[in-house]
């Protein structure tokens, strides 16, 4: 499966220290669009690690070759972030599946891509665990330092959530 | 810089600059100017209030008064220095201060001020040979945090996504997902 990750969700995987992992899943290929990378979105650790793990191919990055009138189309429906509407933009253009952790991208991440296609950091890091990628315990730790260093998910969430 | 913003803030709040708010004059300029003046002294008034509360004062030198064994019964340039450094404000504003809050007799504050520029150059040059303590540093965060509070209500209650808040704020997604995880700027 092909997953655009969204700025929300990098946040989280990178704070939760297990980014380069989550990405390493098989059968799953991980991309971010270049207005990740040109706007003032991610901090300059971030920025670095997105850029690492690109030269080194772990992600791909994928240019917005998506029209200005179907971002302004989204823009203007959800007024979401412009960085958001790209990222669903792009997933729409490419048939690609989404991973954002905002509440509201992701409600309508669903009415334009359809369930399946909508994933969150922490469907990330549930499948990483059954896929044999993380640990479980790791996965939990990872959970809890999303949520301390301020990741805007679910609170109170064991291992019933992402490892069973 | 404090007591400018302040001042500042009071002629916001007064709406002094809102047109609609008051009535034209247009024949005198004598009048304009007398609203202005008027203006002003809100303005000034204001932001002494603000930033110089009466309790808060009255406290400190009654505070500086024991601290440093002041026995007599007028007030000293030595506290005004305090209360200026106490309070981040100039020598002159706190000065001021004092005369309006009756510590001082009427004119003192402009005369003392004077005679210290003239004796020193300044009254931060006599502070600084008084060896004060510095202002306190006052940081002003890129959004306040009541308004960064109502915003990540906003986004956990889905009705405004993060990059959007982050566009409208003009911070970036990490800085509010920071702010989230403290409740503060940290």
């Amino acid at each position: 499966m092909d997953i655009v990750l969204d700025t929300s969700s990098i946040i989280n995987l990178i704070n939760g220290a297990v980014f380069d992992r989550v990405i390493t899943m098989k059968g799953y290929r991980f991309f971010v669009g270049d207005q990740l990378l040109n706007k003032e979105v991610l901090n300059e650790v971030q920025k670095i690690i997105i850029e690492a793990l690109i030269a080194k191919e772990k992600i791909i990055l994928l240019s917005s070759d998506i029209t200005a009138s179907l971002i302004s189309d989204l823009k203007i429906k959800y007024r979401l972030g412009l960085g958001e509407t790209e990222c669903m933009a792009l997933c729409l253009n490419t048939n690609k599946a989404i991973c954002t952790d905002d509440f509201k991208a992701r409600k309508f991440s669903v009415i334009e891509l359809g369930e399946p296609l909508v994933f969150g950091s922490l469907s990330l890091l549930k499948e990483s665990v059954s896929s044999g990628t993380i640990s479980c315990t790791e996965v939990l730790a990872s959970y809890t330092l999303m949520i301390e260093k301020g990741g805007f998910l679910p609170k109170g969430l064991t291992d019933d959530y992402f490892c069973r | 810089m404090l007591f400018t913003l302040a001042h500042e803030v009071g002629h916001i709040i007064a709406h002094h600059r809102d047109q609609t708010s008051f009535g034209n004059i247009d024949f005198e300029n004598q009048s304009t100017s007398k609203k202005t003046r008027e203006e002003e002294v809100f303005a000034f008034a204001f932001a002494s209030d603000l930033l110089l509360p009466v309790e808060g004062v009255a406290n400190a030198l009654k505070y500086i008064r024991k601290q440093f064994k002041i026995e007599v019964d007028f007030l000293t340039e030595f506290e005004i220095h305090y209360i200026s450094r106490i309070y981040g404000v100039s020598f002159e504003v706190a000065a001021l201060r004092c005369e309006n809050l009756g510590f001082m007799t009427d004119g003192a504050a402009f005369s003392l001020s004077e005679s210290l520029k003239k004796e020193y150059g300044s009254p931060e040059k006599r502070a600084e040979q008084l060896q004060m303590p510095p202002r306190p540093e006052i940081i002003f965060p890129k959004v306040s945090n009541n308004l960064m509070k109502a915003v990540i209500d906003e986004i956990v209650k889905g009705e405004l996504s993060i990059g959007r808040a982050a566009e409208i704020l003009a911070i970036s997604s990490s800085e509010l997902v920071h702010f989230n995880a403290f409740g503060e700027w940290i």
